[in-house]
């Protein structure tokens, strides 16, 4: 957005005394006009584009790319079976550290993939100073499909780092109550923001080193969004709620 | 909600458009096709380098009757599965599986977009690279069919073309 004048044609400064009025005009008056009015309609476009732009980032502090949840949530206390085939203790074996949680399936084509690439793509960039002190915890919807094995081979497709966690069907829906998150339904999902034939919730949950999360990263969290937040977050600043958010 | 994201994109890719060129996603979605009083546009598919990927268009009816989106095959894929259903307001239930086929109300739009109704790409062998192209054979109740050729963009950059928010 900031390169966006530099990129505008040339506007001359008297509309009305154009330059392009005083060349050679082999194709007749009644093209210039109209080339004039668009160059002129497309920098009022820009401008208001970029006030635009400015209104929705014009609070004081510094906004988040995630949600700012209104009270924080702690880390579920639930266990799970890894991709290990072994038990796997949320709160025990991500203490400490940074984690990131979202529930899925490995046949969700649209969603989860965009998701996993996305925060995957930005980890890679970021490098091991975040992603060394990061848990990526994805949580499978589907356990009668996805087996440790099938999640194990799906998220090495994105990184082989990636935490893959499936139970059954009555731990997981409480796996999802404790995240508050509404649980996946095969027959509606409904305004739960979903994918494919299950329903689920798409948001990506990030708690910090106590076990509290404060920020949530909706479906369309791009690369540039964890990119930036990230650092501040793992940096100290902490996510506080404002009406303006 | 998507009706309002889909709003978004309509007032703001012109916009953007007119802007600057760097504000245009480098894998921008391939230009429009036309059939008749429809436009097929933003068609583009999402794929992370394997499994099943997913495909979105967007299609204008610029006409006075009604028209409706019969089936999408493609010969880069074994089989397309409409995921989600298309409202007729152009909006999308991304839980239902009935998406096709879709009616294109004249003068309106529908959208098969990230988070929303897509078109599921299964492949018998590898699955589509980031960087190539992905052909989509549209056809109509009314107007003639068209073949559209969708850009394939790596997951990681489709927040980027979703210009939403």
């Amino acid at each position: 957005m900031t390169s966006a004048v530099d990129d505008q044609p040339e506007q001359p400064e008297h509309p009305e005394h154009s330059v392009l009025d005083s060349e050679p005009s082999p194709g007749g008056g009644t093209r210039r006009p109209r080339l004039q009015i668009t160059l002129i309609v497309i920098g009022a476009l820009c401008v208001l584009g970029i006030g635009l732009f400015a209104a929705t980032r014009g609070d004081g502090e510094e906004p988040w790319a995630g949600r700012v949840l209104d009270a924080p949530q702690s880390k579920p206390d639930i266990v799970l079976t890894g991709t290990d085939g072994k038990p796997f203790d949320l709160q025990s074996r991500t203490d400490g550290r940074w984690t990131v949680l979202f529930f899925g399936y490995t046949s969700c084509p649209d969603v989860c993939p965009i998701n996993l690439g996305t925060l995957a793509t930005a980890l890679d960039t970021l490098g091991p100073s975040v992603g060394d002190q990061l848990d990526v915890v994805f949580v499978t919807v589907d356990p009668a499909t996805d087996t440790p094995d099938v999640i194990r081979k799906y998220l090495d497709q994105f990184d082989t780092r990636f935490v893959g966690l499936t139970g059954t069907t009555e731990q997981i829906v409480a796996a999802q109550e404790a995240a508050k998150l509404p649980p996946a339904d095969k027959s509606s999902g409904k305004a739960t923001g979903s994918s494919g034939a299950i329903g689920h919730a798409t948001q990506m949950i990030v708690y910090d080193p106590n076990g509290v999360a404060r920020i949530v990263y909706p479906f369309g969290t791009r690369q540039s969004d964890w990119t930036r937040d990230l650092p501040r977050l793992l940096g100290g600043d902490v996510p506080k709620h404002t009406n303006a958010g | 909600m998507a009706r309002r994201a889909a709003l978004i994109v309509a007032v703001a890719a012109p916009l953007l458009g007119g802007c600057s060129a760097e504000d245009q996603p480098a894998s921008s979605p391939t230009s429009t096709v036309r059939s008749g009083d429809l436009t097929v546009s933003r068609a583009f598919v999402g794929s992370h380098g394997a499994g099943a990927a997913a495909a979105y268009l967007h299609i204008a009816n610029s006409g006075t009757a009604d028209d409706q989106l019969v089936s999408v095959s493609s010969p880069d894929a074994s089989e397309v599965v409409p995921m989600g259903r298309m409202a007729p307001d152009g909006t999308s239930d991304e839980d239902a599986t009935d998406a096709l086929p879709a009616p294109i109300p004249a003068g309106g739009a529908i959208s098969f977009e990230p988070g929303g109704a897509h078109l599921m790409l299964q492949t018998a062998t590898a699955a589509p690279k980031s960087g190539t192209t992905v052909t989509l054979r549209l056809t109509f109740g009314t107007a003639a069919p068209v073949d559209v050729h969708a850009r394939v963009v790596d997951v990681s950059d489709i927040p980027d073309l979703m210009e939403t928010e």
